[in-house]
């Protein structure tokens, strides 16, 4: 273990005394207004997008959405129809793949299945004429740091799903590339091995500090690992930002239910105080939102997650002013052992989900018991 | 009792342990009977199309007499003699033609199946129908159209010649230069083929895996291509290499004094002087030195490395 720090503190310092970037490391990364067409179709449009140096981001999106045509733009494997690519601040847009400080591990690992693991990882080395003392220790260092010390001598196919994912990645890594790019590497492998990938991953990319643009439909995967996530949905890029801020703040639509569940409402504007807005909802009950999103008129578009929802029998709780509370029917209670999730109808017909924690055997509430929910008006996001 | 009972797979329960014995053997006896069966057709083919002549040109190769009063085995080895001392020079010209041929081949087919392979999108097939289309003529008249191509006041040297821009000692048909590339010609869709289906399995990936590690073009196709179309070009140079050393057809039509080679030297054994025991036994001979090359071929090229390249 004391090994694999040292190979990363090294390499760190090492891309350090490359420096260009004003945060004194090497690696940031831009997209300007970057659009990519084939013949019809348009897989990314005006793109713009900077990624930090030694940043973990992961580019989110469903199949289709252009994160891996941005990510081929990234790596030269395609040519952007217009915009600029600029990596340290020098464009890159129209290199080839093999002028860019910049390595790729893809989603099928490309493997050179006639090469064994240690040829494999040296090939990129033997490719840019390093002295052969140098790949030697270079190549033994990444060795070391995916942990495949002993199976140098192995043909890829000798290998296991996880072991290949590590030799792909020692042999990106040990170019030293200014951004890594990794196109759904992990969607090859089983549920527990995926999740025991990502902290590796992760320690990785805190090891070598390089700027890691990791392309996934996971959304899961994407907060788990990322410092910061970008939604991508139909070729466009629809917000930036931590995992905490996109869950909890998301801007559109697409993010707030592409990231798990959320309950979307409508309600018509009131009045507006320094936090919030005060909105009347289609049963007539009025609640607070918070007052950061968009106001088309006087409709309102908010959402709360179901986890943020309490669920009580009326009139059993006692409230802050800030807290919002609206009256309602179980129409269907599911337990699924930690917690379970109840399907409330409001009196205007709208259906809202709830999670709650099992604090009691079994279900809390059964259909068709009357109840109020509860949120802290904070809590909720508005569109 | 009846616990147990239960846990057990329904199918067993009950069932007489001797009588188990007997069907476990039963079904390994009739899983050796369908392997036979299934072999059995090639088999025969085999001793009747390739053993049955191999034997009989052997024992002729030892034989005396003529066509009209018959063969004798006896054993002779003078055919051997003749065959070594009398047509050295028409066994390194079918040597020589074989190799120059199968060279020339693998260097035109390899570049165009890698075209069409990695290039040819959606029209792949349309191109190897193009390829294959001149060889739906009958190879005689292809190379007989060969003759006109390349003789002195053909088609192409005709009119050169008639401008003064060729000397006047200048031919083409009726040396080496017309056999090697008859039989090019004719070998290239042997070459071909196997190649492109080997090239057709390389994952694209690999290319662009190869061109992201800092391999230029040229590289990607040394380091990465070749090695994994290995099996093609070794199945293309075999089909190649063999019939192209064996051939005499290209020699006979587009050849001249001085380039025969030793198929032709059979047929002329076989079909004009009767000299059968001659006939068989540089058959027996080219046999043999072709199986040499082509043992020490495939063991230079290691089958290791060939099973290598199929795998993934």
């Amino acid at each position: 273990m004391g090994a694999q720090v040292d190979v990363g503190n090294e390499s760190t310092s090492r891309v350090a005394a490359g420096a260009t970037d004003h945060d004194g490391r090497s690696g940031h990364l831009a997209l300007e207004n970057v659009t990519k067409r084939f013949s019809d179709f348009v897989a990314v449009e005006n793109l713009d997008l900077a990624i930090r140096s030694g940043e973990f981001i992961s580019l989110l999106g469903p199949s289709g959405c252009g994160k891996t045509t941005t990510l081929r733009m990234l790596g030269g494997f395609e040519e952007p129809t217009s915009g600029r690519i600029l990596l340290d601040g020098v464009e890159i847009t129209g290199l080839p793949p093999y002028r860019r400080d910049i390595n790729t591990v893809f989603q099928s690992y490309a493997l050179f299945p006639h090469l064994d693991v240690w040829e494999n990882i040296a090939y990129g080395l033997k490719r840019k004429k390093i002295a052969s003392s140098e790949i030697n220790t270079r190549a033994g260092e990444v060795v070391e740091l995916v942990g495949l010390s002993q199976f140098t001598k192995r043909k890829p196919r000798e290998l296991s799903g996880g072991q290949q994912q590590r030799v792909a990645l020692a042999r990106a890594l040990v170019n030293r590339p200014k951004v890594l790019l990794l196109d759904e590497p992990l969607s090859a492998l089983d549920v527990k091995l995926r999740k025991q990938m990502q902290l590796e991953l992760k320690r990785i990319q805190r090891d070598v500090g390089v700027s890691f643009v990791f392309v996934t439909h996971d959304q899961e995967e994407a907060m788990t690992m990322s410092d910061r996530v970008a939604v991508m949905s139909k070729g466009r890029l629809e917000q930036v930002g931590s995992p905490q801020e996109i869950y909890s703040r998301p801007e559109t639509e697409f993010v707030a239910t592409f990231l798990g569940a959320a309950n979307l409402l409508r309600g018509t504007f009131i009045s507006s105080s320094a936090e919030f807005w005060k909105v009347k909802l289609a049963n007539s009950s009025e609640i607070l939102v918070p007052a950061t999103g968009k106001r088309d008129g006087v409709e309102v578009i908010f959402g709360v997650r179901p986890e943020k929802i309490s669920i009580s029998k009326p009139g059993e709780r006692r409230l802050a002013d800030t807290t919002n509370r609206i009256a309602g029917r179980v129409s269907q209670a599911v337990f699924f052992g930690v917690a379970s999730q109840y399907q409330v109808v409001l009196t205007d017909g709208t259906e809202v989900s709830v999670y709650q924690q099992n604090f009691a055997d079994g279900v809390s509430h059964v259909a068709g018991e009357e109840v109020e929910l509860c949120w802290q008006a904070d809590a909720a996001f508005t569109l | 009792m009846t616990a147990t009972a239960e846990i057990r797979p329904a199918g067993r329960v009950g069932r007489p342990e001797r009588h188990q014995r007997y069907s476990e053997k039963s079904k390994r006896n009739r899983r050796r009977l369908t392997i036979i069966f299934l072999l059995l057709p090639g088999l025969l083919w085999l001793a009747l199309f390739f053993v049955l002549p191999i034997v009989t040109l052997a024992m002729m190769s030892v034989s005396t007499g003529n066509v009209g009063q018959g063969w004798s085995v006896v054993g002779d080895l003078s055919s051997y003699q003749q065959a070594f001392s009398g047509y050295l020079p028409e066994f390194l010209h079918s040597l020589e033609f074989g190799v120059a041929s199968t060279v020339l081949a693998l260097l035109i087919a390899y570049p165009a199946a890698y075209w069409i392979a990695f290039y040819g999108g959606e029209k792949k097939t349309a191109y190897i129908l193009v390829v294959l289309l001149p060889f739906y003529v009958s190879s005689l008249i292809r190379t007989i159209s060969w003759q006109f191509v390349l003789a002195d006041n053909g088609v192409i040297f005709g009119p050169l010649r008639r401008l003064g821009l060729l000397p006047s000692n200048f031919h083409v048909l009726a040396t080496p230069v017309a056999v090697v590339g008859g039989l090019t010609y004719a070998q290239l869709p042997f070459m071909m083929l196997p190649i492109f289906a080997a090239l057709e399995r390389v994952d694209p990936g690999f290319l662009e895996a190869s061109r992201d590690l800092y391999a230029s073009r040229w590289e990607t196709v040394r380091r990465i291509v070749v090695p994994l179309s290995m099996p093609g070009i070794f199945a293309g140079v075999l089909l190649t290499f063999i019939s192209a050393t064996g051939d005499y057809v290209n020699e006979i039509l587009l050849g001249g004094t001085g380039t025969g080679v030793v198929g032709a030297v059979i047929r002329s054994q076989f079909l004009v002087n009767l000299d059968y025991p001659l006939a068989s036994a540089i058959s027996l001979v080219l046999m043999v030195a072709l199986l040499i090359v082509v043992l020490a071929y495939s063991k230079a090229l290691g089958t290791d490395d060939l099973m290598g390249g199929a795998a993934v």
